[in-house]
């Protein structure tokens, strides 16, 4: 297994009241799953994938990546992890506004200083269709262009694990068919893709859904078989 | 592509920010060169104004069994078998290596006349250096008299002499009155307010009258001298000064001394203590500034967090950008700070500085980066602890 978590809890404390996210979710994911966390909001998904990314600590539990527990590492080695492991696509992009495309691609390099970085952020850009666009900042880039730039961004270290929460949630149903072909694609390149999504067709036609509900797994979907 | 470039693209972007950061910086620093050049002439000012009130080197006779009557010289009516000093000793003084210290130079006859009842004192003395060296003198019945300054020399020729005040209402004279001594008149040329010292008893004539009227010819009982003492100590001038004159005294008033060190340490302690309050203030305003421009950033720290930057390289970033924005803020705070005291403070103050100085020019942008990084480090602190996810919750 790549991802493999167990009895995971996340409990959020907020002025004195707490509010239980996720109350003990297990899943585990094979190398190459094409995998779509699906559900009603609230129902946790978008906080278990943040746990899976190692953005966000849970409360109890245990997580592995690649037999690596990953809420086990000192916090400057769990950056380190996350630029190595994870490429995560954002629902918002999130994208640096003060940089261009092509520098928001190179920021997950610049921190080793890679000196091919330019040309790997560029290839990167080739792979979701926008190196034209490359010296365009974010407010110059369509909702869809950004959305790929950020795909960019997390596909440039060449991360095993691709995460994405809602990348087409923002998107109109032309454009986040483009989007949902590329994940499909990099799949079939080999990349571990994880999605959140709630729009249901798109979640049958990845590898395996997860249905969750009120914080937990209620069911586990193969696509494949149905 | 750098880490530095994520620091340079965000100033870029908020110039505004950035601008009102260095501002407050900029003040802060500007008050403090501003503060310290005018200081600094103020200390060089009074320190020189103190050297040059009064005498601060007293030159005697070297000799014993002296009762103490005017600055350590007897005075009865008896004359003494001393050994004067002469009046080309005088002379001598303005030869010493540091001769550019030497402000003034009073040499004094003095003896004791009986005319008629009265038994007075003659102080000979050469008018234009002792008014200089006198400052506290103050002329009867003579308006718009300046505190600090000399007074308006009242004597023109030789035969004019200046009375003490009590010598004056001793012997009935004022102003425009003469006075007979030894058969010859005299012109009262002016009469000194009281100032309690042994001036209120003694009738002072010009140096070759009364060392005539003496019968002292070509001799000085006593030199006053007025150094200053700023860049030299005062002990060196008087060792100068004794090795020009190997048969006098020479020494030191060490009260007028250490009136002036306490002085000037004073002013020095006051202008650190402002300077400190202002330091604190403006650090005050830095670190308000860095934080919340931090806040605003909190997003997008977040995002950096979750690709994968370390906390490390968050303060990197933060401490980059108020390196940069305090290294701009030192440089027009020294600049803005220099003018203000070469040009404002002659005319606000009155007061001539020393502007430009190197020290400040270097001293300036380091204290301005000390501080402006120190106010930082929290804020870049707070920023890069934030789990990603909450970061990227922050509204």
């Amino acid at each position: 297994m790549l991802v493999d978590i167990h009895s995971v809890k996340k409990v959020y404390n907020t002025n004195g009241t707490s509010f239980e996210a996720l109350k003990g979710v297990g899943i585990g994911v094979r190398e190459g799953d094409f995998v779509s966390i699906t559900g009603e909001s609230g129902s946790g998904k978008s906080t278990l994938l943040s746990i899976l990314g190692g953005i966000a600590p849970p409360t109890s539990g245990q997580v592995l990546i690649d037999k690596i527990p990953i809420y086990e590492l000192p916090s400057e080695k769990l950056a380190d992890f996350r630029r190595e492991y994870i490429g995560f696509v954002f629902q918002q992009f999130h994208l640096i506004p003060y940089l261009t495309a092509v520098e928001n691609v190179m920021l997950p390099l610049c921190i080793t200083g890679d000196r091919g970085m330019k040309d790997r952020a560029l290839a990167s850009l080739e792979r979701v269709g926008l190196a034209a666009k490359s010296s365009r900042l974010p407010s110059e880039l369509s909702g869809g262009e950004q959305q790929r730039v950020a795909i960019a961004r997390a596909l440039v270290n060449e991360p095993p694990i691709i995460l994405a929460d809602e990348p087409t949630g923002n998107l109109d149903t032309k454009t986040g068919e483009e989007i949902f072909h590329l994940f499909k694609e990099l799949n079939h390149a080999g990349e571990t893709v994880i999605i959140v999504t709630h729009n249901p067709d798109l979640a049958k036609r990845t590898g395996v859904t997860v249905k969750m509900q009120d914080g937990t797994v209620v069911h586990v979907y193969d696509n494949a078989r149905n | 592509m750098k880490l530095a470039n994520i620091s340079f693209g965000n100033l870029k972007r908020r110039k505004g920010k950035a601008l009102l950061l260095a501002a407050g910086l900029t003040i802060g620093v500007a008050m403090v060169v501003a503060m310290t050049g005018i200081t600094l002439q103020m200390q060089e000012d009074i320190q020189k104004k103190l050297d040059e009130y009064g005498a601060n080197i007293i030159i005697t006779p070297r000799s014993e069994n002296l009762s103490l009557s005017y600055g350590g010289v007897g005075v009865t009516s008896a004359s003494y078998d001393i050994e004067e000093l002469h009046e080309s000793d005088a002379a001598l003084i303005p030869t010493i290596k540091n001769k550019e210290n030497v402000s003034a130079v009073a040499p004094k006859v003095i003896g004791a006349h009986t005319e008629g009842d009265h038994t007075f004192m003659i102080v000979g003395v050469d008018f234009p250096s002792e008014f200089k060296l006198k400052r506290w003198w103050r002329l009867k019945d003579v308006p718009n008299q300046m505190p600090g300054g000399f007074i308006h020399t009242p004597t023109k020729g030789p035969d004019d002499v200046v009375i003490g005040a009590t010598a004056a209402e001793t012997l009935n004279l004022t102003t425009g009155d003469t006075l007979t001594l030894k058969g010859k008149t005299y012109n009262v040329a002016g009469v000194l307010q009281e100032n309690a010292s042994q001036d209120d008893y003694a009738v002072f004539m010009d140096l070759k009258q009364a060392q005539k009227l003496l019968g002292k010819e070509g001799k000085v009982s006593m030199i006053e001298v007025s150094a200053l003492c700023s860049q030299c100590p005062i002990d060196a001038i008087v060792a100068q000064i004794s090795a020009k004159l190997p048969h006098a005294k020479v020494s030191a008033v060490r009260q007028a001394m250490t009136l002036k060190m306490q002085t000037v340490d004073q002013v020095m302690r006051f202008s650190i203590a402002v300077s400190i309050v202002v330091l604190l203030i403006g650090s005050l305003i830095v670190f308000v500034s860095m934080l919340s421009s931090v806040n605003e950033r909190t997003k997008e720290i977040g995002v950096l967090r979750a690709i994968g930057f370390r906390k490390s390289h968050i303060m990197r970033v933060i401490l980059l950008e108020a390196f940069v924005v305090s290294l701009a803020a030192g440089i027009a705070g020294w600049a803005a700070g220099s003018f203000s005291v070469a040009f404002l403070a002659p005319q606000l103050m009155g007061v001539k500085a020393l502007a430009f100085d190197p020290r400040t020019m270097v001293l300036a942008p380091v204290l301005a980066i000390v501080i402006g990084m120190s106010s930082s480090i929290y804020p870049a602190l707070k920023a890069s602890k934030l789990e990603p996810i909450e970061a990227l919750r922050y509204i």
